[in-house]
């Protein structure tokens, strides 16, 4: 029952997640604002710390990655969708290996230390995200050249700053949206969690259908 | 003796601050040092070229990408023209320098199914329509054959 529930999580904070990346972040492209920072910064850490305290267990934010990439991988809008899909899974292996030792509210006892969580958390999974997408896309097409990496490696680490100040205001939220032990009833959990998470996949779906008529 | 994690931790925060205002202090100081010229000029193989020379030169075709069509100049054509021999002996690092340096390397075979677009409005932007948008360089500034 406790495995079906971690599963049910999975899918819906990974839908939630692949939603607000295809919907929001290929609007915020759109705008010209820096998308892949924002979304990092806001949407995946929200997701990922909150559902990470909720649940307390690692490797569920991998699953939900892999959830929400694969969302991003199916939807080809505006922008890399390959790159995008390399990189929210890229985001929530990072993610693991930067909360492998956290899990309870130990590391997060005061606001000073959720904030630092948020900077380190956000920069690292943005930038790790952004350096395996880099690799990877490149491999899916057989080529990877170090060089080109390396040329990109200084704007890689500057645009992460925003996505690391981004962090250190979201974390504290996300912290503090945990200890409100919101808890939903067996009855109304599985649901809610499927309801939620067929509406992501819907809505993008047709989004993706309304945009390419 | 072993630092706590309450410090530890805010510390290792502020060095990552830190990090990331380095870095971005050194990408717009590598901005601000980037010269447009009024003619917007593209190296290939060493030989600059005007972009309007290249479209004059070159004779544009039009390409379906998942991003709807784009016409420009087939990019197995301006290596032909810049005159490099064998061409399939090659592979072709296209380079932008701004707003930030980035390039992309693609094989000969790849080369000749891409484009050269220019919107008039000092961007000339490479599409393939097999490859993901990260090979899509905006602002080309140099196809380097080696």
């Amino acid at each position: 029952m406790k495995n079906m529930k971690l599963l049910a999580g999975i899918l819906v904070f990974g839908s939630l997640w692949g939603f607000s990346e295809v919907i929001i972040g290929s609007g915020l492209k759109d705008s010209g604002l820096p998308s892949g920072a924002i979304m990092t910064g806001i949407f995946a850490m929200m997701f990922l710390v909150f559902s990470r305290l909720l649940y307390r267990q690692p490797g569920m934010q991998l699953g939900m990655g892999l959830v929400a990439g694969g969302l991003r991988w199916f939807n080809p809008f505006v922008g890399c969708h390959i790159c995008s899909a390399f990189a929210i899974v890229g985001e929530a292996l990072i993610f693991e290996l930067i909360w492998y030792k956290v899990k309870d509210m130990e590391l997060l006892k005061t606001m000073t230390l959720q904030s630092s969580m948020g900077v380190i958390s956000s920069y690292g999974v943005y930038v790790g995200g952004y350096i395996i997408t880099q690799i990877l896309t490149p491999l899916s097409v057989g080529r990877f050249s170090f060089s080109n990496l390396l040329v990109l490696i200084p704007q890689i680490f500057a645009s992460g700053l925003l996505a690391a100040l981004l962090g250190a205001c979201i974390v504290p939220l996300a912290v503090a949206t945990a200890s409100l032990n919101i808890s939903v009833h067996d009855r109304l959990y599985y649901p809610a969690t499927i309801g939620i998470s067929a509406l992501c996949w819907c809505i993008v779906i047709i989004t993706w259908f309304t945009a390419g008529a | 003796m072993f630092m706590g994690k309450d410090k530890l931790i805010p510390i290792l925060a502020m060095v990552v601050l830190l990090i990331g205002i380095v870095f971005t202090a050194y990408v717009h100081a590598m901005q601000a040092g980037h010269a447009t010229d009024d003619e917007y000029l593209l190296t290939i193989n060493g030989q600059t070229y005007s972009i309007n020379q290249i479209f004059a030169e070159g004779e544009p075709c039009t390409i379906t990408t998942d991003d709807g069509e784009k016409t420009g100049i087939a990019l197995d054509q301006l290596i032909v023209l810049a005159g490099v021999e064998c061409p399939s002996c090659h592979t072709y690092t296209i380079k932008a320098l701004y707003p930030h340096p980035y390039q992309q390397t693609v094989a000969w075979s790849t080369l000749q199914t891409g484009i050269l677009t220019y919107d008039g409005d000092y961007n000339a932007r490479v599409y393939f329509p097999n490859l993901a948008h990260a090979f899509w360089v905006y602002n080309v500034e140099e196809i380097e054959v080696t």
